[in-house]
């Protein structure tokens, strides 16, 4: 894999744009010249020529006849472009790309036993190369980048100095569009590599030059929203925190676009936030800039469910008290309300609260399908706490309601919980295990203090958390395992709430089902190990008719 | 360690004196004789660790520092299973192992257990001694996969497996490729109860969880120390390595094991083995040797084999080794290098139930650890591939070939080439190797 990526760290302003003109050459179906043809009008005072020697190392080095390239760049030599920056370098290039095939061939006695030999050879190369770069940044900046990438391999501390020797060289260099894109491609190049710093310095470098350039705000909007959609997150921020600054002068102006760039990188729940923790913190500057005043109500909302997906409940908790208190307008009060009940049942083991907005959606929102949920809860807490008189009756008016509502009876989740629970509750039975199981790992039992002490902290994800009804979802357990080397504890997962179309519910750590009815679906783990109960954890998926 | 060889029996010196002058100097001449002859032979054999006057420890070797540069070896061929008995494998992998471990530099193999035919196991010692120069960890389970637990707690148990250690010490000791008896791996884990649990009546009358494993730790630390004592009698020559699991719980073995010579830990840290130097030399002021360590070439994220990977954690954790071996001023001074898992990839680990699965080199995940980040976002963090850590990989041999020419063919990986130029030249790459590794943890993992 690296060195596929090192290749094309090397390849990738060099080879792939002579293959993509090429490419373009024969999709016009213009002829595309033979590489004798194009050694032919090789020559060192033209720039045309220069690209035809471009395309002629593309062509050996595409066909991996890496000994032929070298060989023919030899021949040059002999040929008046001995003072050519671009022939040396070639040919360390070549050598270089022969290294990497090796590795991609896992030829791996060819790359520890002659490698060494081949390094000193391209370190001659591309130290005669620097010798005439006099006028030819691009090649100063591309001798810089491979030293480097050379270095990298097996000189670290050497490397280190190298990488900086090209940032201050790529600082240098005139601002020229296509100087600036050599750059970029360097920093893509480098921006899948274990140390950002590496592509970030160079991203800093184009950044500026961009900005340098003057270009409009809403130049700079619109080419942070570009990187966005190449999910080039560090280029997005950058050039979205350069679009903020002409609002520097009006706090409130400056908070209100400040949240709507937090809303890019935030969870929404249709698939995987750009980076979450950055939008809270966008979220966060722009409250202490101009408070509440900075929101609208759906960026309020992706605010607290932001930090629902990030599991900080508390906090979204809070943020979705804002959204029900300061805007009665917003479009989908109930969801608010029943992930915030939710949160606060189980999050906060608030039963009290939770029971109260309960309470208050079925009233408020009698003919929904968060009424039915927030029944079968509050039918939850009421069993949990023995109030079974309570449970019960809130178990047949879901029912009721259920019926009044046209569900099907025979095949509504809910309605067929509440009729297990009711069960439970005429035959004097105690909760379904997995259920009780999850109940005690929330709430404890005083006289059983095995669950007083659950060891694992237990995340639950539902993968996508917002999608249509009868669309797969993806629940994974990942626990904080205790130290254990390669023996994992054998865990049993007993999953409760509701788990969906799932036909098997696996005694594993993953589920995947899907939902019939639209609505918020509340499903619980408990993660059961030797020593019992180990952990507990919940998770809200939100289905939505197509 | 006390080496009742080197002493001279005080009585013998008060017979001998005032009687007949010939005699006399007989005796004396033979005493110089012992004095002068016997240590050095014995010291030639001897291996045992120095403490050198900075505190280092320092392994001696025939005479001569030795740096472990070991690989855990099981060579269980494809479509067998771990009781397969590979001391007596008519193929002898170990030869054509033992010339490729040698042309990389390892002088130190780490068996995890005894075979049941000592007469096998003396030739592949012997072997791998005297054709490769590459000697011999023995190690001993201690039981710990007994069914249906390891009682520890129970004294016929515990006697049980102490004749069966000290049996395996007379019957190897006198080898001349023996290095180290190692007792137990990872048999620690077991204490907290989630793993190959065991108990007895008298520690579950403890109910607290924390003094449950503390009891468990004592049990089991106090019947190491008895083992490493009895071995120290019979066969003075050969250190008693304790392997543990990480360092968990070596507060306790500081109390009840003080007789082990080395501390070795099975260490799965990633790309640095973190604290763990400092942190024994002030818990357990021990050497330590790195019994278990090393990387899969299995990436479960990419869901395809990753050689990079491998070698590139392999290249941190032994520039750690050496950074933290006697006279690198450097670091700590307590190591004495480090047991790679492992020589081949082993294709049974994976449902080691299902015969069938022997013959396919699964790629499932069997446990999870977020140090070995490239491929941890894999489905449910589970990224370590235990079929995939070989530093050779494994090639079905030919079909229906006749015995001799029947084994696997050993390919060796990115690993076994990056760690050989590591030991040629571990002064120019002991710092930090290859920062610049490009990382699969980019923008596909954007779920």
């Amino acid at each position: 894999m690296s060195q596929r990526i090192i290749f094309l760290t090397v390849c990738g302003w060099l080879c792939l744009s002579v293959a993509a003109s090429a490419q373009e050459a024969a999709s016009t179906q213009a002829a595309v010249p033979s590489a004798e043809t194009l050694k032919a009008s090789v020559a060192p005072d033209d720039p045309q020529g220069l690209a035809n020697l471009k395309s002629v190392v593309a062509w050996y080095v595409g066909d991996g006849k890496f000994d032929e390239l070298v060989a023919y760049l030899d021949s040059l030599l002999k040929k008046g472009f001995e003072r050519l920056p671009d022939v040396y370098f070639y040919r360390a290039y070549a050598r270089n790309a022969q290294l990497d095939s090796w590795k991609k061939i896992k030829n791996w006695e060819g790359v520890y036993d002659k490698g060494p030999e081949i390094k000193t050879a391209m370190e001659k190369d591309l130290a005669q190369a620097e010798k005439f770069v006099a006028g030819r940044p691009d090649m100063a900046l591309r001798i810089a980048f491979l030293r480097w990438l050379i270095a990298s391999q097996d000189d670290p501390e050497a490397a280190a100095g190298l990488f900086d020797g090209l940032v201050s060289k790529a600082k240098s260099v005139p601002a020229q569009p296509d100087t600036m894109a050599l750059i970029k491609e360097m920093a893509d190049s480098l921006s899948s590599y274990e140390d950002k710093n590496l592509s970030r310095r160079l991203y800093e470098i184009y950044a500026s030059a961009l900005k340098a350039s003057g270009p409009g705000p809403e130049q700079l909007k619109k080419a942070g929203q570009d990187f966005v959609q190449q999910k080039n997150i560090y280029l997005a921020k950058t050039l979205f925190e350069g679009y903020l600054e002409q609002f520097a002068g009006d706090p409130e102006v400056l908070a209100k676009e400040t949240v709507l760039i937090a809303d890019k990188f935030a969870h929404q729940g249709y698939e995987e936030a750009l980076d979450p923790v950055y939008a809270e913190s966008l979220y966060q500057k722009a409250f202490d800039l101009a408070g509440q005043k900075a929101f609208t109500a759906p960026s309020q909302y992706s605010r607290a469910f932001n930090l629902e997906r990030m599991k900080d409940f508390e906090a979204a908790l809070k943020e979705y008290g804002k959204v029900l208190s300061d805007y009665p307008d917003f479009s989908a009060p109930a969801e608010v309300e029943f992930r915030a009940s939710v949160l606060r049942a189980y999050a906060i083991k608030d039963i009290k609260g939770a029971s109260s907005s309960f309470e208050h959606i079925k009233t408020a929102y009698p003919a929904g399908r968060l009424a039915l949920a927030s029944l079968y809860q509050l039918g939850l807490l009421s069993q949990w706490e023995a109030k079974n008189d309570a449970a019960k009756a809130y178990y047949e008016e879901l029912a009721a309601s259920a019926q009044s509502q046209g569900a099907d009876m025979e095949k509504d989740e809910l309605v067929l919980l509440s009729r297990e629970r009711l069960q439970e509750i005429e035959e004097n039975k105690p909760m379904k295990y997995a259920l009780r199981l999850f109940f005690e790992g929330i709430f404890g039992r005083a006289e059983d203090a095995k669950t007083q002490g659950m060891s694992l902290n237990v995340d639950l994800t539902g993968r996508p958390a917002k999608a249509p009804v009868n669309d797969d979802i993806v629940f994974t357990v990942t626990t904080s395992n205790p130290v254990t080397g390669c023996m994992m504890p054998a865990y049993s997962y007993e999953w409760s709430g509701e788990t969906g179309a799932a036909a098997n519910i696996p005694n594993s750590a993953t589920l995947t089902t899907s939902y019939g009815a639209q609505g918020i679906k509340v499903t619980h783990v408990a993660v059961v190990g030797n020593n019992g109960l180990e952990g507990v954890a919940f998770e809200m998926v939100q289905i939505e008719n197509q | 360690m006390s080496n009742p060889q080197h002493r001279i029996p005080a009585g013998r010196r008060a017979r001998g004196a005032g009687k007949k002058f010939f005699p006399v100097l007989c005796v004396l001449l033979s005493v110089v004789c012992l004095l002068g002859m016997a240590p050095a032979s014995a010291s030639k054999k001897k291996v045992f660790i120095k403490t050198l006057k900075d505190g280092h420890y320092q392994l001696i070797v025939a005479g001569k520092p030795f740096i472990v540069k070991g690989v855990c070896y099981n060579p269980i061929p494809i479509g067998k299973t771990h009781d397969y008995d590979f001391w007596n494998d008519p193929e002898k992998p170990w030869l054509v192992d033992g010339e490729l471990m040698k042309k990389m530099g390892i002088n130190t193999v780490r068996f995890y257990q005894p075979g049941e035919d000592v007469e096998a196991m003396r030739r592949v010692i012997a072997d791998l001694y005297k054709k490769f120069g590459i000697r011999t960890m023995m190690g001993h389970w201690l039981g710990f996969w007994n069914y249906p637990a390891p009682f520890y707690d129970d004294q016929d148990f515990r006697n049980k497996v102490k004749t069966d250690v000290l049996a395996l010490v007379e019957a190897l000791k006198d080898e001349e490729g023996i290095l180290f008896w190692v007792l137990g791996n990872e048999n620690n884990y077991s204490f907290s109860g989630k793993i190959n649990p065991w108990s007895s009546e008298r520690i579950d009358k403890m109910q607290d969880p924390r003094q449950c494993l503390l009891a468990r730790a004592e049990t089991y630390y106090t019947l190491i120390n008895e083992i490493a004592r009895e071995i120290h009698r019979i066969d003075p020559n050969h250190p008693v390595v304790m392997g543990n699991g990480e360092l968990i719980c070596l507060d306790v073995a500081n109390t009840f094991a003080k007789d082990v010579d080395v501390v070795g830990c099975i260490i799965y840290r990633g790309k640095t083995f973190g604290n763990i130097f400092k942190t024994l030399k002030n818990t357990f002021d021990k050497p330590l040797l790195l019994v278990e360590f090393g990387a899969d070439a299995y990436n479960a994220y990419e869901k395809k084999e990753d050689e990079d990977m491998q070698a590139y954690f392999l290249e941190y954790q032994w520039a750690e080794i050496y950074r933290n071996i006697a006279s690198n001023r450097d670091g700590v001074g307590n190591c004495l290098g480090g047991v790679m898992f492992e020589w081949t990839d082993e294709w049974w680990k994976h449902g080691e139930w299902d015969a069938a699965g022997w013959l396919v080199h699964d790629t499932e995940s069997n446990w999870s650890n977020g140090a070995y980040y490239f491929d941890i976002k894999a489905d449910r963090n589970m990224n370590m591939n235990e079929e995939w850590f070989g530093l050779v990989k494994l090639l079905p041999g030919e079909k229906d070939a006749p015995p001799g020419q029947a084994m696997n063919k050993r390919v060796p990986r990115k690993a076994y080439y990056a760690i050989r130029e590591f030991w040629k030249h571990p002064s120019k790459t002991s710092s930090i190797k290859n920062p610049e590794r490009p990382s699969p943890a980019g923008r596909k993992n954007q779920r």
